[in-house]
């Protein structure tokens, strides 16, 4: 009896040391997106930096993260768009293709979500602990596949921050300007940060496009000497140029939004570029399902990825007729020597519904149903379309934009191209 | 013998420049190379590595544009980039502009940080692409967006036609010099809502009317302006949407 009992308490506490070790590792496991789930925001590292190099075809690039450290030590830093990552640009959506080399933008990233596959290089999953020499902590973030990159002015209005202008000091058409990022109404005050700005920076006002001797010209700036700016709310465009005077941080002024009308052309004009962009790319999304009908016939449920112009999506109506392809995770056709049309399932719409409840970021929270008479490989629960209404130019894509001799080189292109510093 | 050594010089005399013109040219240390003597073509750029003055460009060829995949190109040390008619780097231009380039073979087979082509390659027929997309003198000294090449050479686009519908269409235009002289042949381009206008300090788009063209001399004001709008063109955006 007395072993019966001695056993069933060893059982007990062997049972109760698993459960704790379990519950251990699950919350040890780093978070990683998973095929057909748009990962929540919540869990994304966020971070900032310049943008270094950009491989647009493969919708990857270098990011020069700020970290704790001197920012001029930071070697540019590999990053992946998530095939659902959104990218935004002067306040509208945007291709990595239209931002500046040198452009600093905000970034929320997450651990590749299968390291195998990955376009860049996968690092230790606390890499972002990490101290590196001067530059310090943070500026080699493993999070480095990105759901959303958008640069300084996209930020402040997804936030709905301004940055209140304090006090600008001149010589010889350069200088400093002290100013806060803070909310446009009310809120606690920000830290104060200086920025520099040069002639080259550029003023919007209306449809203007000023210089800072305009300014002085028409006596809004002193020519030299300082001015206190009274909270004056701006939008900015920033950058990074290296500074004199053992400044190893500080960040440089390339754009002044000085009015809403001239933020909104501003937005208006990247808004036209991307949708024509998407409109000979076709939008991009991912497949819910698949039901397999007679003789190659096949009903697909596709999810609409995010980010884009609302005119974009109204396109995808009922009873319209359509193509899809299957593309790579880079958004890559898989066939376009003749045009990505050549290959494409061709069918209708045959439903369009809305996701009810909250949207996650990425998703469009549209729906197709498409019925097709012929489906094609790669169209598959999980992985990566693009889909064009009928209506839409049917035009050929350059050559580094599909996929062509079957190179699997193409297909997964390799974190080699990224120097290691 | 006597009239061996005269025959053997006069025969080598001969042989010489051949030889002379069959060496290809290269650029020499130490020495800024005649622009004359560069291989022109133009291009869109695709890629860019800035910082080690490199990139790549579609070059444009006698096939079809879209089938030419990107031809990589590096800067000479003392290779010169212009952008809209100013002095620029690499990291200025953005992704897709249309680049004139003047540009030799690698100086140093060796160290190029390009990959080097066959001396002939810019003859080569590639598939649908066509002749001269992948030349291999891909060592540039000068590299310059349209404003700045129509700028060196004295030329302006002269607008003959536009046709407009919802805010994109067709233009056709001469490419030609301000004073009209020499042979210009009509092109045809596109344009859309997000193509930016520029006029004085203000930055317009296609729906700002009026859709002037650049008046350039005498006889250009003499050519008419043709202009044809569809009636759907007539639909503005109002200042507050834009």
């Amino acid at each position: 009896m007395m072993r019966l009992n001695l056993t069933r308490w060893i059982a007990a506490l062997h049972l109760g040391v698993c459960f704790l070790v379990s519950n251990a590792s699950a919350q040890e496991k780093p978070f990683r997106p998973e095929a057909g789930k748009f990962p929540p925001l919540a869990q994304a590292h966020g971070f900032r930096g310049e943008l270094t190099f950009v491989d647009h075809a493969n919708r990857r690039g270098s990011l020069r993260i700020q970290g704790e450290g001197n920012y001029f030590r930071n070697a540019p830093h590999p990053f992946a768009m998530l095939p659902y990552g959104v990218i935004r640009y002067q306040g509208a959506q945007a291709g990595l293709r239209d931002i500046p080399i040198g452009t600093v933008l905000h970034a929320r990233g997450f651990l590749p979500p299968d390291p195998k596959l990955s376009s860049v290089p996968v690092l230790p999953v606390n890499n972002r602990n990490k101290t590196a020499g001067y530059s310090g902590k943070g500026i080699a973030p493993a999070e480095n596949h990105l759901i959303l990159l958008e640069d300084e002015p996209s930020f402040c209005q997804r936030e709905g921050k301004v940055w209140k202008l304090q006090e600008v000091e001149l010589q010889n058409f350069a200088g400093k300007i002290v100013a806060r990022r803070e909310p446009k109404i009310g809120g606690t005050k920000a830290e104060e940060e200086t920025l520099t700005f040069d002639a080259a920076t550029r003023i919007w006002r209306g449809r203007e496009k000023l210089e800072v001797a305009d300014l002085i010209a028409d006596g809004i700036w002193p020519a030299s000497g300082k001015k206190a700016l009274k909270d004056q709310a701006v939008l900015l465009g920033i950058t990074w140029k290296p500074t004199p005077s053992n400044i190893f941080t500080r960040f440089h002024i390339s754009d002044i939004w000085l009015d809403d009308v001239a933020m909104q052309r501003a937005a208006h004009n990247q808004t036209e570029t991307h949708k024509a962009f998407i409109r000979t790319r076709w939008m991009p999304g991912w497949i819910d399902a698949v039901e397999y009908g007679k003789f190659g016939t096949a009903t697909i449920t596709a999810t609409l990825f995010g980010g884009m112009d609302e005119s974009l999506y109204a396109d995808f109506k009922k009873g319209a007729h359509a193509q899809m392809n299957a593309v790579e995770s880079n958004l890559k056709h898989t066939h376009g020597a003749y045009s990505p049309a050549h290959m494409a399932s061709k069918g209708q719409i045959l439903e369009v519904t809305k996701i009810k409840g909250e949207i996650p970021l990425g998703s469009s929270g549209i729906q197709i149903h498409f019925k097709t008479d012929l489906i094609i490989e790669g169209i598959r629960p999980g992985r990566n379309i693009r889909v064009r209404p009928s209506h839409w130019p049917n035009v050929n894509i350059p050559r580094e934009e599909y996929l062509g001799d079957n190179n699997p080189l193409e297909r997964f292109p390799s974190p080699a191209i990224f120097p290691r510093y | 013998m006597k009239h061996t050594l005269p025959l053997l010089a006069a025969f080598v005399a001969l042989l010489t420049p051949l030889f002379a013109e069959d060496s290809p040219f290269r650029p020499e240390p130490g020495k800024f190379p005649p622009l004359e003597k560069a291989h022109s073509y133009q291009g869109e750029l695709t890629f860019v590595d800035h910082t080690n003055r490199r990139g790549s460009i579609r070059i444009q060829g006698n096939g079809r544009f879209r089938f030419t995949g990107p031809s990589p190109f590096a800067m000479l040390p003392y290779g010169m980039v212009r952008y809209h008619d100013a002095p620029a780097d690499l990291r200025d231009i953005p992704l897709g502009t249309v680049m004139h380039v003047q540009a030799y073979l690698p100086p140093d087979l060796k160290i190029s940080s390009v990959p080097i082509l066959p001396v002939e390659n810019r003859l080569k027929k590639l598939g649908n692409a066509g002749i001269g997309t992948a030349p291999a003198e891909n060592h540039v000294l000068l590299l310059e967006d349209e404003p700045s090449h129509c700028r060196r050479h004295g030329l302006v686009w002269k607008l003959q036609e536009i046709t407009i519908n919802r805010h994109a269409g067709f233009i056709i235009a001469r490419r030609e010099s301000k004073a009209g002289d020499g042979q210009a042949h009509e092109e045809t381009l596109t344009f859309d809502a997000a193509t930016r206008i520029w006029r004085g300090r203000e930055r317009l788009g296609a729906q700002q009317p009026p859709f002037s063209p650049i008046r350039s001399g005498p006889k250009a004001a003499s050519k008419p302006f043709r202009q044809k709008q569809f009636p759907s063109s007539n639909r503005l955006h109002s200042a507050a949407a834009r």
